[in-house]
């Protein structure tokens, strides 16, 4: 047997393995904080399929969506212009690097403080937080374009609009996701610390109030749906950035 | 009407009144100022007449790319001029085409070969038909045919080329500059390119001015040779190629004139500049 | 361009945007209940420094970060270069790390309160899980990418086992730790401010929370700033240690924000 099937075994396998392990071992659990995984499991099939599905899943993901949105318009829209202005770039760095080193729950109290605790609040310190890795991205991106490219799109009189969706947009792709992959799991993080903080409903606020009830399954029901989530949400990107980015990654490989 | 036979009869330096369609005169390039300041560009003057060929060749770091960029708008000069059909360049003109030796970066990856070229005629305003035409006839001339719905990736280095002088043609400028264009491509596909570019230059009867490091290349396919000096750069010698218009790779290449040719912009680019 | 030039115009705009929100609160452009003038701030700020409070509260901030990230070092760096240099490892654990990455560490803060309450144990424990997986990462990319010519290089040499560790796995490894460290302490940060935040552990989030329910808007923003201020430092610390490690070594095009 070769060594890629080997692997391929290994691959599928051990996470499996993984699984089975915790299940047995956890089997005849009497620990109050760890129950047997197989009661988890049952727990989550209860609870979030699809009993509290709308109730707390749809708002969580509704906020999440609303604030990830906003920060990719603003941010690619501000890191275009930035980007495109040397001594705008130059002007703006140290306010951007001194916003973005604020560690982003620090913000949630400024946001309860003048948005109060509802949906507002929370879209509004998810999409600060993911702002800066989209226009940070994006300000690379367009300073990092070719400048033969740029070049042929001022001979050929390529402006304005054609410019922007034709040449700097598409040229640019590959750094906006990459900053869209790292603002998709901050938006996961403050969605649920948001909650955590100040809510009545939303996945991260059944967790800590299935904690304070001593509802040990249900809580441990939430962390796994927020794991699988997180998961999820990734590979959905990962699959709308193979569409978009195709003639990237052929680009990248045929290059090698 | 972009078919056209050719007449074996081109205007050449010694006629007096010729439809000059770009006219260099005084140009000069400096770099930085005061004490620090390199002249790239000393004194360049030449000109091309319509529906000519002309090659500008020169010793390796004579500054042809910077003369380049000046010559199309993407560089103001220090001191001088350029002038395409009568109009003072400031700025990449409407009529005009340049094709980069780096082909894989001037071509947009994201866009097919037909979007590639069908980009810059946006600013035409044609009709899909006179469009989808246009991009046709340019993508035959080239030896494309089959291949608009592939990506630069899907194509070799030659064949990126052709897409990129394929946009060019599309285009259809007054004039199209051309700035080492075939230096990355191997041996045999710079001999096709060449073909290509002689046989596209009977199809439209469009103005070229090729810039090369390579003697053969620019006595096979000119009019006329511009032979730079080294730093600070100024014509050397203009050289009129007496050759019949219908050139092969073979034939044309082992006639005593072509030799002779050859050897003399060989001698006059290793002398010093006086 | 001279130096001077390069930093003037961030100066400038940070000069510019002080006293912009200066005039809009003073002119109530900004409900200065909600915004109080910068100078107030400021003025704050700096008074705060002669106050043992904050002293106290940003020394229990930082110690969960260094508890918290040493842990994370201290498990992070051999597993990954274990995990890294083996294939059969590396084949059989991928998946999972694939898996555990993409979950929220604050997601376990309900059980990590469960657990251990809400002292320095909870803030320590989540800084440590969060820290841990971009260092983990950092180090398994570190390990495959040990250049096998010049493994197979100090093999014909035959250098001794203990010069090839010391001379060609620690320094290509070195600029992989040198990143992972560094991304791993800004979560370390986050992850500590955020314990203090929901859970309540001493250190500035939880004076932040304080001053924010108290009514204290000045004391609020003033401490957001040193929050900022603080990850800012800290980055920059590490930039400065790190450099003369790096500097014939290109691999920050590797990095990725965690």
């Amino acid at each position: 047997m070769n060594r890629r099937r080997i692997g391929l075994i290994l691959e599928i396998a051990v996470p499996l393995l993984v699984v089975a392990a915790l299940i047995l071992w956890s089997a005849g659990s009497t620990s109050f904080y760890f129950p047997p995984v197989t009661d988890m499991l049952v727990t989550f099939e209860q609870t979030w399929l699809f009993d509290r599905f709308g109730s707390d899943v749809l708002p969580s993901l509704y906020r999440l969506a609303a604030g990830y949105a906003i920060a990719t318009v603003v941010g690619v829209a501000a890191g275009v212009v930035i980007g495109s202005v040397p001594l705008a770039a130059r002007a703006a760095e140290p306010i951007v690097e001194f916003l973005r080193a604020i560690p982003p729950p620090a913000l949630i109290p400024f946001g309860i403080l003048v948005l109060g605790i509802g949906d507002t609040m929370k879209i509004f310190v998810i999409a600060v937080v993911c702002l800066w890795p989209v226009l940070l991205n994006t300000v690379d991106g367009i300073r990092g374009l070719d400048p033969t490219l740029t070049a042929t799109a001022r001979i050929y009189g390529i402006t304005g609009r054609d410019r922007l969706t034709r040449v700097v947009l598409p040229g640019t792709g590959p750094q906006i996701v990459a900053g869209m992959r790292t603002g998709l799991s901050l938006a996961l993080i403050m969605t649920v610390v948001s909650e955590l903080v100040a809510s009545t409903n939303g996945v991260g606020y059944f967790v800590l109030q299935s904690q304070r009830d001593f509802a040990i399954p249900q809580m441990w029901s939430g962390i796994i749906l927020l794991g699988v989530l997180g998961y999820l949400l990734n590979a959905a990107l990962g699959l709308v950035e193979r569409r978009v980015l195709a003639w990237h990654r052929h680009a990248t490989e045929s290059a090698r | 009407m972009n078919t056209r036979t050719d007449d074996n009869h081109r205007p050449t330096a010694t006629d007096g009144k010729r439809d000059s369609v770009l006219e260099v005169s005084g140009l000069q390039k400096t770099y930085g100022s005061g004490a620090r300041a390199t002249v790239a560009i000393g004194d360049v003057s030449f000109d091309v007449a319509k529906e000519e060929f002309v090659c500008v060749v020169g010793p390796s770091g004579c500054g042809k790319t910077t003369l380049l960029k000046c010559m199309s708008g993407l560089m103001t000069p220090t001191a001088g001029q350029v002038r395409l059909a009568g109009t003072p360049v400031d700025g990449p003109p409407e009529q005009l085409a340049l094709v980069f030796q780096d082909y894989s970066r001037s071509l947009m990856p994201w866009l097919t070969v037909r979007g590639n070229i069908a980009l810059p005629l946006r600013r035409r305003r044609l009709s899909a038909a006179d469009r989808d035409e246009r991009i046709r006839e340019a993508v035959d001339s080239v030896g494309l045919t089959g291949f608009t719905d592939h990506y630069p990736f899907q194509l070799s280095g030659g064949m990126q080329q052709r897409v990129a002088i394929a946009r060019a043609l599309a285009y259809q400028p007054d004039i199209l500059l051309m700035d080492e264009p075939f230096a990355s491509v191997d041996a045999q596909t710079r001999a096709d390119l060449e073909d290509v570019m002689l046989a596209v230059r009977r199809r439209y009867g469009v103005t070229i001015l090729f810039v090369t490091h390579d003697i053969d290349e620019a006595v096979y396919l000119a009019d006329r040779v511009v032979v730079l000096t080294q730093r600070p750069t100024s014509v050397h010698e203009v050289v009129t190629v007496d050759l019949p218009a219908d050139r092969d790779q073979v034939t044309t290449k082992e006639t005593a004139e072509f030799t002779h040719l050859r050897a003399h912009i060989y001698r006059a680019i290793r002398r010093p500049a006086a | 361009m001279p130096r001077a030039h390069r930093w003037l115009p961030g100066t400038v705009a940070v000069i510019g945007v002080l006293a912009l929100l200066e005039i809009a609160s003073r002119t109530g452009l900004l409900p200065a209940r909600w915004f109080p003038p910068m100078s107030d701030v400021t003025g704050r700020l700096v008074g705060q420094l002669g106050d043992g409070r904050f002293w106290t509260d940003l020394a229990q901030t930082l110690q969960g970060w260094a508890i918290g990230l040493l842990i994370a070092i201290v498990v992070a760096v051999p597993a990954g270069l274990a995990i890294g240099s083996s294939w059969w490892l590396y084949r059989a654990l991928r998946p999972v790390v694939e898996f555990l990455r993409p979950v929220p560490s604050v997601a376990l803060i309900p059980l990590a309160i469960l657990v251990y309450g809400s002292g320095i144990e909870t803030k320590v424990f989540l800084v440590a899980f969060a820290a841990l997986w971009p260092l983990l990462l950092q180090m398994i990319y570190g390990a495959r990418d040990v250049d096998p010519v010049a493994l197979e290089t100090a093999r014909s040499y035959r250098l001794r086992r203990g010069d090839t560790v010391a001379r060609v796995l620690i320094p290509s490894v070195l600029p992989y730790l040198a990143t992972g460290v560094r991304i791993s302490s800004s979560v370390a940060l986050v992850l500590a401010v955020t314990a203090e935040l929901v859970v309540g552990s001493p250190g500035i989030g939880r004076a932040i929370t304080e001053a924010q329910n108290g009514g204290d808007v000045e004391l609020m923003y003033t401490l957001i700033a040193v929050t900022g201020l603080l990850g800012w430092g800290l980055n920059a610390v590490l930039r400065r240690v790190e450099r003369p490690l790096l500097h014939w070594h290109a691999s920050h095009r590797l990095e990725e924000v965690a």
